[in-house]
């Protein structure tokens, strides 16, 4: 299987201000080393809890975010890629090296390559009720991606639209609608039909359910389980509500404080946990059943400041397996074998 | 536990009238808290789960009325109707006797007041005498029995609403009395599991993360030692491992003080994981109450089974309940939900399906079931 998507290493850090000046005195490292691969076609769950720095990932990826080291391959073929990680280790600074990273590298696109990217990538946001601009018409919503890329405009862009619609499960006459005449559930299909319009290849689900009701929400989940298979969709669906990723997704990450910390197929992930705070947090999902009750708490504490994370592994505050090699250095994701990678100096013993 | 029943809601009607047309928002609403148990109300937005919460407080914003029904509360021996006390009966009933925790906890602290303060004020509104005259004792104790701050309290022990008290208690320190409060505060604190109370009771709301702020609301609604607890959807907006812990919270507090807690929310899995029984509300109806084992293992309404099949379960794909909740300006006749239920009834077109116990504790509102045909 080829790789739709590969990140390596990327970092996202926002300046806080202050001062006279507005000098930048410290950062906010919402995403700090990521490395994943996305395989075509599949639907690639990421999951943290609030503040972890996944929709930061999400939208620097789809480059609406500018990342501040990193680099990001988005259908680059894999020897290209290959090459290039070969050159950044023998010679950083080839000519080679650079021509090859402007070429396939989309964290330094700009201008017009930007554009065509923007194309193959989409995002659906958590809440169609601040994401869809209240006064445009469902029409101009959904039909201003084609406009703004060039790709059809007037009676053929209604066309494609009504298209699109009908494929979510709305109708030609939704096309003269405001998006308030709609429940959450539409609007959210209104959002989603605005995301493949353009018939992207690369689709990124930012918490797509969470305004919605249960009943709603299991309809839109079987809409984008259908939408995958139709048009050839790879998902990246961001969640912290970690029972839907476990029915939807193929492989899962888990995020913490800008860093992954664990991530293989979902059925790994869900069955045998390694890392301990994947571990908790799955341990932290209550149960819809009553006869398996859990009356112990699995973690203590909150989520520390991605202003000053701790030192080494960011985890080792609240791990109970912290030894004093977490405190200083931090671990680096190891495959432990059958494509199961995990950041824990407890797990990966041969590497401390 | 118990059989005592503490509240008990019948036949609640509210209604609220918007330019749009009057909303039916609840429609004979049927549940009863036993003493000591938590209860789970269970439905989708605009079910009328937080209205029957408020009603209970006599809280139901305009332009809501309440239109008919009861609301028994037990206070002592005899059982008082809420929906006609009087309104300083009402304000004595709310925070003494039930109390109520709101979903976004920082919408509900005020940013400018310190935790300690904010607490505090509700122990000063309901809870004067017993400070008061805690405060005093410690006084009597360090030999200041006989100075202008003792003598201060006493008077207002003993005519609280006379003119010279309330002119004389603007001077002299109230030094004592904020002690008090400050002990009960702490106190409250430490017993919904906060680490280094005196240190956060000094804080101001935006200092507390997410969970802590909703520690902080809890201890604020625990500060009377009320016999009921109202909870509306407490964890919606907090993350799993932080949810697990205010769900062990809310447990111990059920151990701990034989709270009885009416627990809403809409999430099935935190029902599972926590309450005794379950009330199941659809477009304004309780469609069915039922133990929660009971619940989970043989559903009779079939809202109830529509809703358990919804749950997400890896290799099952997606179960959704087709249709939409139904508008609740001009309802539909009969039974709300018939228009999406697979085994509708010609009855269910024509008369509201009655409320009726058909097992031991378990009872449903479905034409299916029994009931009288």
């Amino acid at each position: 299987m080829s790789y739709l998507l590969q990140v390596r290493n990327l970092k996202k850090h926002f300046p806080i201000t202050g001062g006279v000046l507005k000098r930048s005195v410290a950062s906010v490292k919402a995403v700090d080393g990521v490395t994943l691969d996305v395989l075509k076609g599949e639907c690639f769950g990421l999951v943290g809890e609030s503040g972890c720095g996944k929709t930061t990932l999400g939208k620097t990826i789809l480059r609406l975010y500018k990342p501040n080291a990193g680099s990001i391959f988005f259908g680059a073929p894999s020897d290209a890629v290959n090459e290039i990680n070969n050159l950044e280790r023998t010679n950083p600074k080839s000519r080679r090296l650079r021509r090859l990273r402007e070429q396939y590298d989309i964290s330094t696109y700009r201008g017009r390559d930007l554009l065509l990217l923007r194309r193959k990538m989409q995002i659906v946001y958590q809440d169609p009720t601040t994401s869809l601009d209240p006064r445009m018409l469902v029409k101009d919503v959904v039909g201003e991606p084609l406009v703004a890329q060039g790709i059809a405009k007037g009676e053929e862009a209604k066309k494609m639209v009504i298209e699109i619609l009908e494929r979510v499960g709305l109708s030609e006459r939704a096309l003269y609608r405001f998006p308030h005449e709609f429940s959450g559930g539409q609007r959210q299909r209104v959002a989603i039909a605005r995301a493949l319009v353009s018939r992207p290849d690369f689709v990124i689900l930012d918490e797509p359910t969470s305004a919605v009701d249960v009943s709603v929400r299991a309809q839109l989940l079987n809409l984008f389980t259908d939408l995958q298979k139709e048009y050839g969709l790879t998902y990246m669906f961001i969640s912290h509500d970690l029972s839907i990723v476990e029915c939807i997704s193929h492989r899962v990450a888990i995020m913490y404080l800008g860093k992954i910390v664990e991530y293989s197929t979902t059925e790994e992930i869900f069955e045998k946990p390694l890392h301990p705070y994947s571990q908790a947090l799955i341990a932290s999902v209550p149960v819809p059943d009553p006869a398996r009750r859990k009356e112990s708490v699995p973690l203590k504490g909150e989520v520390p400041s991605p202003v000053n994370p701790p030192t080494g592994c960011r985890f080792h505050p609240r791990c109970p397996l912290a030894m004093d090699a977490c405190k200083q250095k931090e671990p680096d994701l190891i495959d432990t074998g059958n494509q199961h990678y995990v950041a824990c100096f407890a797990v990966n013993k041969e590497n401390r | 536990m118990s059989l005592k029943t503490l509240v008990e809601v019948k036949n609640l009607e509210v209604n609220f009238y918007t330019y749009a047309g009057i909303v039916e928002a609840l429609d004979g609403v049927n549940i009863f808290l036993r003493e000591g148990e938590i209860l789970g109300l269970v439905g989708e937005t605009g079910s009328g789960k937080s209205v029957t919460s408020l009603s209970v407080m006599m809280l139901v914003p305009p332009p809501g009325r309440i239109e008919g029904g009861s609301i028994l509360l037990e206070t002592g021996n005899d059982k008082q109707d809420v929906l006609l006390m009087d309104d300083s009966a009402l304000r004595s009933m709310r925070g003494n006797e039930i109390s109520m925790i709101f979903q976004e906890p920082r919408a509900y602290l005020n940013p400018v007041y310190t935790v300690e303060d904010q607490i505090g004020e509700v122990m000063l509104v309901h809870r004067k005498p017993e400070l008061l005259k805690n405060a005093v004792a410690t006084l009597e104790k360090n030999n200041k029995r006989r100075t202008f701050e003792a003598n201060n309290y006493r008077r207002m022990l003993k005519a609280p609403r006379s003119l010279a008290t309330r002119f004389l208690q603007r001077f002299g320190s109230k030094k004592t009395l904020k002690a008090e409060v400050r002990k009960e505060v702490v106190k409250v604190l430490k017993s919904v599991e906060i680490p280094d109370p005196e240190r956060v009771a000094g804080m101001y709301p935006h200092e507390l993360s997410g969970g802590m702020a909703q520690r902080v609301v809890i201890a604020m609604a625990l500060a009377c030692n009320p016999k009921v607890l109202i909870a509306d959807e407490p964890t919606t907006n907090l993350d799993v491992t932080v949810q697990a812990q205010i769900l062990n919270l809310v447990r111990l507090l059920k151990k701990d003080f034989n709270s009885s807690i009416l627990y809403i929310t809409h999430d099935l899995g935190v029902v599972a994981q926590l309450c005794d029984r379950v009330a199941v509300m659809y477009a304004g109806n309780v469609v069915e109450t039922a133990d929660v084992f009971e619940i989970f293992s043989n559903p009779l309404h079939p809202y109830t089974r529509a809703l358990l099949e919804s749950i997400p379960r890896p290799g099952k794909g997606f179960k959704s309940i087709p249709g939409i909740v139904p508008s609740l300006i001009n309802p539909i006749s009969g039974c709300r939900f018939r228009d999406r239920c697979s085994y509708a009834l010609e009855i269910c077109q024509k008369v509201k399906p009655p409320f009726v116990e058909l097992k031991k504790d378990h009872f449903a509102a479905c034409y299916l079931h029994g009931g009288s045909r």
